[in-house]
């Protein structure tokens, strides 16, 4: 499903932020990809979206090669994944309904087709009560959880995570852990990105462990 | 993104711009409306125009010992040649029958007039206006010619005069047309600026390029079909006055009324360009501020 093939990626400003990485995930596992601060877990979320393209190497998702796509692919490869970032990305301006319902609205979908889409992702993730309330209203545990909403609704056969319980307590983060597992179960792919060892250890899963831009271990599947 | 999505973000934008959306459309209303001055300014003008020029004509006016044969003669040599159109032998008879046409209503003016006071007149016109010169040249070679009067000049002033309001009008439309260009572009760029954050959330859940910038154009679009609109209810509403005033002025020259139909097709190319303006200025603010 994601296969990195010698994969480095180099910044402008001479960062070497990943150097010859080589990885595959199948179809519906749950993987980590651990790391301290500035391993580049996050870098190599952003490959994955295209929202980065790689300095040198190929990346395959879906079994496409996305290195060399056109621009105007781009949408349509990202509206196969779902991404939550770590820093939630929620538009203040906009409800908790209109949040979600933004992932569907880009993908054309019709009004009562997000309004159905939409009431069931929240009540998924425990938010139905919140459904008008704007983000400066709800706790950090809420935002993620709205975060998830739209990786989520749109049902996309990926879900990447940025550090999902970097801004969170530990009892909410566990909550949110539990849910990413719960989606997974229904054979989604979800990749989580994060330095939360415990987390790591308590789910046993497969992790792909990055120290300064080089993979350590968890190559083979 | 369908076109009733397009038109909910376009209008939620348009509330959020404010002030931007006032001065845009006060901008670009008055650049329509002064355009709407100008075609019809252009449009009289060309109509005075071409009547002056087919009054054209060149009047000799003879003296009172001046033979009618001799008059006659001169009438027919002039038929002869390539340069007239019409020549036409007014007598005294007729100059004083035509004076009391044209005094009727002013019986004090008609008193005690005889045909005598007035001169015998040959009436020249040229087919080609340029001409005229030629054959004023040519009357006033010709013996028992007193004077000879054309309206070259009236016509060079009038060309003048219109081609003054055309260029300037053009200029003015032009600067007016720049300037709502700007105010468009700025506007759409500050738009762009306050939904920063929307429009990266908007590129990483997977929005095509249309949909990001599909509202922006929109925007742009509704600001000058809008100020079009206006402009064209102003002009409407002085086009009453507007028309008396052109009659008045030009008086004796029939300048057609503007029908529904005309300001129908003014609004209609207003309109067009309206969208097309607005559009432009959008689509340079997208090009600069817009990287997708």
């Amino acid at each position: 499903m994601i296969v990195f093939d010698n994969v480095s990626k180099k910044y402008s400003d001479g960062t070497l932020a990943l150097e010859d990485i080589n990885f595959s995930i199948k179809g519906g596992e749950f993987v980590f990809i651990t790391g301290p601060s500035g391993a580049g877990k996050t870098s190599l979320l952003k490959l994955i979206i295209r929202e980065e393209t790689p300095s040198l190497g190929e990346i395959f998702v879906d079994e496409n090669s996305i290195t060399k796509i056109k621009p105007k692919e781009v949408p349509s490869l990202r509206r196969k994944i779902g991404f939550i970032f770590q820093d939630f990305k929620l538009l203040e301006s906009l409800t908790v309904f209109e949040n979600v319902a933004l992932t569907l609205e880009v993908v054309g979908r019709g009004d009562k087709d997000i309004k159905d889409a939409v009431g069931e992702v929240l009540n998924l993730v425990g938010l139905s009560e919140k459904i008008n309330s704007f983000p400066s209203l709800l706790s950090g545990g809420e935002k993620q959880r709205v975060a998830i909403a739209r990786a989520l609704v749109h049902e996309p056969k990926i879900l990447l995570a940025d550090e999902p319980t970097g801004m969170i307590d530990p009892a909410t983060g566990w909550e949110i852990v539990n849910l990413l597992e719960k989606i997974n179960g229904w054979g989604t792919t979800v990749v989580v990105a994060t330095h939360n060892l415990d987390v790591v250890s308590s789910l046993n899963k497969r992790d792909i462990k990055i120290e300064k831009g080089r993979l350590v271990s968890g190559k083979k599947i | 993104m369908n076109f009733k999505k397009v038109l909910g973000v376009t209008l939620k934008n348009i509330k959020r711009s404010g002030w931007s959306t006032a001065t845009s459309v006060i901008v670009m209303t008055l650049t329509f409306f002064v355009s709407s001055l100008f075609i019809i300014s252009a449009y009289i003008s060309n109509i005075v125009l071409r009547h002056l020029e087919s009054k054209a004509q060149v009047t000799a006016f003879f003296k009172d010992s001046s033979a009618e044969e001799s008059i006659i003669s001169t009438k027919k040599s002039l038929e002869e040649t390539d340069l007239t159109a019409e020549v036409v032998y007014v007598s005294k008879e007729e100059a004083l029958k035509i004076y009391m046409g044209q005094h009727k209503s002013e019986p004090l003016l008609l008193e005690s007039i005889s045909s005598s006071i007035f001169p015998a007149s040959l009436d020249v016109r040229a087919k080609n206006i340029k001409d005229l010169p030629i054959l004023a040249g040519m009357l006033e070679k010709v013996e028992g010619v007193e004077e000879v009067v054309y309206y070259k000049d009236v016509i060079a002033t009038f060309q003048k005069w219109a081609d003054t309001v055309k260029y300037a009008g053009l200029f003015l439309v032009g600067v007016l047309g720049l300037i709502s260009i700007l105010v468009v572009l700025v506007t759409i760029s500050s738009a762009i600026h306050s939904k920063k954050e929307e429009i990266v959330v908007m590129r990483l859940i997977g929005a095509s390029d249309w949909h990001i910038r599909g509202p922006f154009l929109a925007q742009g679009i509704f600001y000058g079909v809008g100020s079009a609109f206006i402009s064209m209810v102003f002009i409407g509403a002085i086009l009453p006055f507007i028309y008396p005033y052109f009659n008045n002025v030009f008086s004796g020259i029939p300048i057609p009324a503007f029908t529904v139909f005309t300001v129908l097709a003014l609004l209609g190319i207003e309109l067009v360009f309206g969208a097309l303006l607005g559009a432009f200025g959008s689509i340079i603010a997208l090009r600069k501020y817009l990287k997708i």
